[in-house]
């Protein structure tokens, strides 16, 4: 049962770190597209456009953040692991 | 200059949808309802049914030959794929859907290989449908097992101070529709840019002639590097769509 | 794959198909539900159910074979070890037994020699008692037959019956002096 839950833990890694280049660049593209409609909208202008691909950055720092909190969660465990061995 | 523009429409022909199919030396002009993709996509599916219909068989103890090949495969999204993804009771009882898909791409994709045949999977709307079908059972999937607030409640990111959830949890909202676009493009990106790639290849000889030969070469290496991406895109398609539901059904604990 | 990718989806409107490779055609997503949800659907009867259920009771019968082999296999080990320690049982029982009769044996041996020894010892003391006696009679009769004798020797010397008392004791002396 424990090794199930890591096998998902680490599939969960592996579809996080397979997906997240390509995540980023549709996550920056979405929200400038988005931002654009809205500037269109409102006629005119950049400051949406602009939001959007900085809301789109965050995003993908964001998403980046998450992929490193995961590694160093599983870092942190493997520590423990090795502490009572040692 | 005129090749090379000749060359540019040969391949956008060929990597287009179009209600006309070209064979060898006949052109197959399709009713408007159906285009060439859609040929495509019932060929598959018809494929399919006769693989696993009439040529698995089902009696066998010990499996012999192609029924042994694509026991495998079943094998392979079941363990490594939906149990991998959404734990031993809801993997079992989803594997059916992740087998479809899986079988499902590659078979689209391994046609797309066959000269007379097109990639349906570099055809963007066959693959948003695609990841369409995994969005909704992310939404509808999350809700039917969790209820609402639960389905709500997968989107509020763990370990941050609150006066971030405001942002983050519209975000991470988003960040689903995202994940599914993205989704979409990867594997009709790389379909279209593998064929692209052959296809401009072999253009090369028919720009510059025999100098250009090696490039026939490079467009095997490349048609053999497009076999193992088919296998591997129809897996990513479908690991990620099992994780992608794994996380909204299982939010993270 | 994914420098490809971005390559594609860069260069593809510069051509001259424009960037219809992108167009969204309802007919073509509804064509691929269609044709995805049946198959699903079809395959999901004829094929995955019996396929993952095959696969399933596959994997409960060479489960089952497993278990059974070490539960075999388990037996044979108990039975092993049953055998050892029975063996092991008898062969200290041979040695109780062998050393038991060994026991008896001395201890039979030693009182047989006791007893011969003390019956050869009885014997011994029986014939040094009858030798003894012998002697003794022996003597007796000799110092009687010499008494009588000398009597009769002296009574012819000097004539006269030495027969009594006194006189006796008085040849009793003379052979004591002898």
């Amino acid at each position: 049962m424990q090794d199930d839950a890591r096998k998902k833990e680490l599939y969960s890694f592996y579809g996080t770190a397979i997906s997240l280049g390509l995540n980023m660049a549709v996550g920056v593209v979405v929200f400038t597209l988005a931002g654009y409609w809205l500037d269109q909208k409102r006629g005119g202008g950049k400051a949406w456009t602009l939001c959007g691909i900085f809301l789109g950055l965050f995003y993908g720092a964001y998403e980046v953040w998450k992929v490193v909190r995961q590694l160093s969660k599983k870092a942190g465990r493997k520590d423990e692991e090795g502490r009572p061995a040692a | 200059m005129d090749k090379t523009a000749a060359v540019n429409q040969y391949i956008m022909e060929e990597v287009q949808d179009s209600h006309e199919w070209v064979l060898p030396f006949i052109k197959v002009h399709l009713p408007d309802f159906l285009s060439v993709h859609g040929v495509m996509l019932i060929l598959c599916a018809s494929i399919l049914l006769l693989l696993f219909g009439v040529l698995y068989r089902k009696k066998d103890v010990v499996p012999h030959g192609l029924t042994n090949l694509l026991e495998v495969f079943v094998l392979f999204v079941r363990d490594q794929i939906s149990i991998a993804c959404l734990g031993d009771k809801d993997g079992r009882k989803m594997t059916p859907l992740f087998c479809s898909f899986f079988f499902f791409i590659l078979g689209l994709n391994l046609m797309g290989l066959i000269p007379i045949f097109r990639a349906a999977t570099g055809n963007v709307n066959v693959t948003a449908a695609l990841a369409l079908i995994t969005l909704g059972f992310m939404i509808f999937g999350s809700i039917y097992k969790n209820g609402f607030i639960g389905f709500v409640k997968a989107f509020v990111p763990h370990g941050v101070p609150w006066p971030l959830l405001f942002l983050l949890t519209p975000i991470e909202f988003i960040g689903m529709f995202i994940k599914a676009f993205a989704l979409t493009i990867r594997l009709f990106a790389n379909m279209l840019a593998g064929h692209i790639v052959i296809f401009a290849l072999l253009g090369l000889v028919v720009i510059f002639g025999w100098a250009a030969l090696p490039a026939m070469a490079l467009a095997m290496g490349v048609y053999f590097l497009e076999l193992f991406i088919a296998f591997l895109q129809a897996y990513i398609f479908t690991l990620l769509s099992a994780m992608f539901i794994g996380q909204m059904v299982h939010p993270e604990h | 794959m994914q420098d490809q990718a971005t390559h594609a989806t860069v260069e593809v409107p510069s051509h001259n198909g424009e960037a219809d490779v992108m167009a969204i055609s309802p007919m073509m997503m509804g064509l691929t539900w269609v044709t995805f949800i049946l198959v699903t659907l079809i395959l999901y009867k004829v094929a995955w159910r019996p396929i993952l259920a095959t696969l399933e009771r596959r994997e409960q019968t060479i489960r089952t074979a497993q278990e059974n082999a070490e539960k075999i296999r388990l037996q044979l080990q108990d039975m092993e070890e049953k055998r050892r320690q029975a063996v092991a049982d008898a062969e200290k029982q041979a040695k109780e037994i062998l050393a038991a009769a060994r026991r008896a044996a001395e201890e039979a041996g030693r009182v047989i020699e006791e007893k011969s020894r003390r019956e050869a010892q009885i014997l011994v003391e029986n014939a040094e008692r009858d030798i003894g006696k012998a002697r003794d009679n022996a003597v007796a009769a000799l110092r009687r037959e010499s008494a009588e004798l000398s009597i009769a020797i002296a009574g012819k010397l000097i004539g006269s019956n030495l027969d009594d008392e006194k006189n006796r004791s008085l040849v009793d002396k003379l052979i004591g002096q002898l």
